[in-house]
């Protein structure tokens, strides 16, 4: 039996087959596909079980870092590893800088989404005055880029 | 997480250097596409996909163990959120949220980030792979994170008719800390080795907080002996539950896989003690370490003791308390459970 917790929303188990020494696995005790899916506090609880479960890798394990990645989108999950200097893990990726100008298109449209964080919009009319589109059909990603020159417009 | 002056002053020459500190400030230019009071959010200008965004404290903290409660309960509402529309608004089927603890783990800037990462599928860069690990290191760790962790938790999470209720508290992620006579007790019921010890060697728990400072909050302003004494008087009388934080604990608490999940590992005393405590009478074996057979040719070199365990077992743990040599050979076990066994 490799449980280490379980709460009746999540369960985590260290793996005994896992990526290194110290890898936990947490999911949701009914599978959910991601964070949109995510009834009640599933999301804010997988945080809390993820970077608890860092904090007790590290003081048990003594290792010299932790990483949390938690994947959305195929199956909500979260995977938290023990690091330790030259494991071999990897976790990582080579930065390659962005097209300025792509960059600051990028902002404007990502900023206006993220205005809708941490407000109820259940009830609410209220939107940012860039964003002030009414979309009538589904946007298809080819159609993104003209509904950014539309909103500038 | 307490700091030392060292530390502070670390900190503090850390927060002057710091570039992302610098952002906040406007002195450095920055896509900022998110802000509140205690975070703020930016694209990566290196990113790993389009939409790539970093979530950083206002407060330059360097990990997220060190994060107020405050700011860990606002991040573990906004996260989600944030997935949610960043996805929309990248139109990204998939998302990765990263957190990287340590040089070793990939943590590059001083100060704490939280990569969201958006992709239209599963990103490479962050398959794990699967190797099987060593037996017995593994055994051991899934011991000690399997008592840990629930302790962990449930200092943020009560559970309340089936839902989970996140208790904000003015402590930062550790173990367990605040004096909770509840906190306590759960540990009392859920911990049969470590009630036993509590009976049996106050004197040793007692050590054992002390050289394990992350305990003393969970035992401030309790007796530890008077705790012991009424433990024993509720063991020997059970039909007359005695008034105390004790009696509390040890009554029926409604079954929860929670607290079943944690009353799986006990924990040994080294689980909760940085120096051990061996036996100081090296002569008398331990019941737990003799096989059936042999503690059945121990005991009937005792007739006395034998005699003690077929038919007064109140005496025996009478004696028990008062005398060492019975502790030590009863230590991680009962009088009835040596008794059926043999």
């Amino acid at each position: 039996m490799s449980r280490v917790y379980t709460d009746g929303l999540l369960v985590a188990d260290l793996l005994a087959e896992g990526a290194c020494m110290g890898h936990i696995h947490i999911r949701p005790e009914h599978p959910v596909r991601d964070f949109s899916q995510a009834k009640g506090i599933l999301g804010e609880q997988l945080f809390w079980v993820s970077s608890f479960s860092a904090s007790a890798l590290f003081d048990s394990i003594g290792a010299h870092g932790t990483n949390i990645v938690i994947s959305d989108g195929s199956s909500l999950v979260a995977d938290v590893v023990a690091r330790f200097q030259d494991d071999g893990l990897g976790l990582r990726w080579d930065p390659k800088p962005a097209d300025p100008g792509a960059l600051k298109d990028l902002a404007t449209t990502v900023k206006d989404a993220l205005w809708y964080v941490g407000k109820d919009t259940s009830h609410s009319s209220q939107e940012p005055i860039s964003a002030r589109v009414v979309e009538t059909t589904p946007v298809r990603k080819q159609d993104y880029r003209s509904l950014q020159l539309k909103r500038s417009l | 997480m307490q700091l030392s002056e060292d530390q502070k002053k670390a900190l503090e020459e850390q927060k002057a250097n710091c570039p992302f500190c610098r952002i906040l400030k406007g002195e450095i230019p920055a896509h900022k596409v998110y802000e509140d009071e205690l975070v703020f959010a930016l694209l990566d200008i290196n990113p790993l996909t389009r939409g790539h965004l970093l979530l950083l404290p206002k407060e330059h903290i360097p990990v997220l163990p060190m994060a107020s409660a405050d700011l860990f309960s606002h991040l573990a509402k906004i996260v989600p959120e944030i997935v949610i529309h960043l996805k929309k608004a990248v139109l990204a089927s998939h998302c990765t949220v990263f957190v990287a603890s340590g040089a070793p783990a990939g943590q590059q800037s001083a100060h704490l980030m939280i990569h969201i990462i958006p992709s239209d599928a599963p990103l490479p860069e962050f398959a794990l792979p699967a190797q099987k690990q060593d037996e017995k290191p593994y055994q051991e760790l899934l011991r000690v994170v399997s008592h840990n962790l629930p302790l962990m938790l449930r200092e943020r999470i009560t559970v309340a008719g089936g839902s989970l209720q996140s208790e904000p508290t003015s402590q930062p992620p550790s173990p367990p800390s605040g004096a909770q006579s509840g906190s306590l007790a759960e540990l009392i019921a859920s911990n049969p080795d470590f009630k036993k010890l509590l009976m049996q060697k106050p004197e040793a728990v007692l050590e054992g907080i002390k050289d394990n400072p992350s305990l003393q909050p969970l035992f401030e302003g309790v007796d530890i002996f008077a705790l012991s004494e009424s433990l024993r008087l509720q063991e020997s009388s059970p039909s007359s539950p005695v008034e105390s934080s004790a009696t509390q604990a040890s009554s029926p608490s409604p079954p929860s896989s929670f607290q079943e999940q944690v009353s799986r590992q006990p924990p040994s005393l080294e689980d909760i003690s940085s120096s051990p405590q061996a036996p100081s009478v090296d002569a008398i074996p331990r019941a737990i370490d003799l096989s059936d057979e042999q503690l059945r040719a121990y005991l009937e070199e005792k007739p006395k003791l034998k005699e003690l365990l077929d038919s007064d077992l109140p005496r025996l743990k009478e004696a028990i308390l008062q005398q060492e040599k019975l502790r030590v050979f009863f230590s991680g076990t009962t009088p009835e459970e040596v008794n059926e066994r043999t």
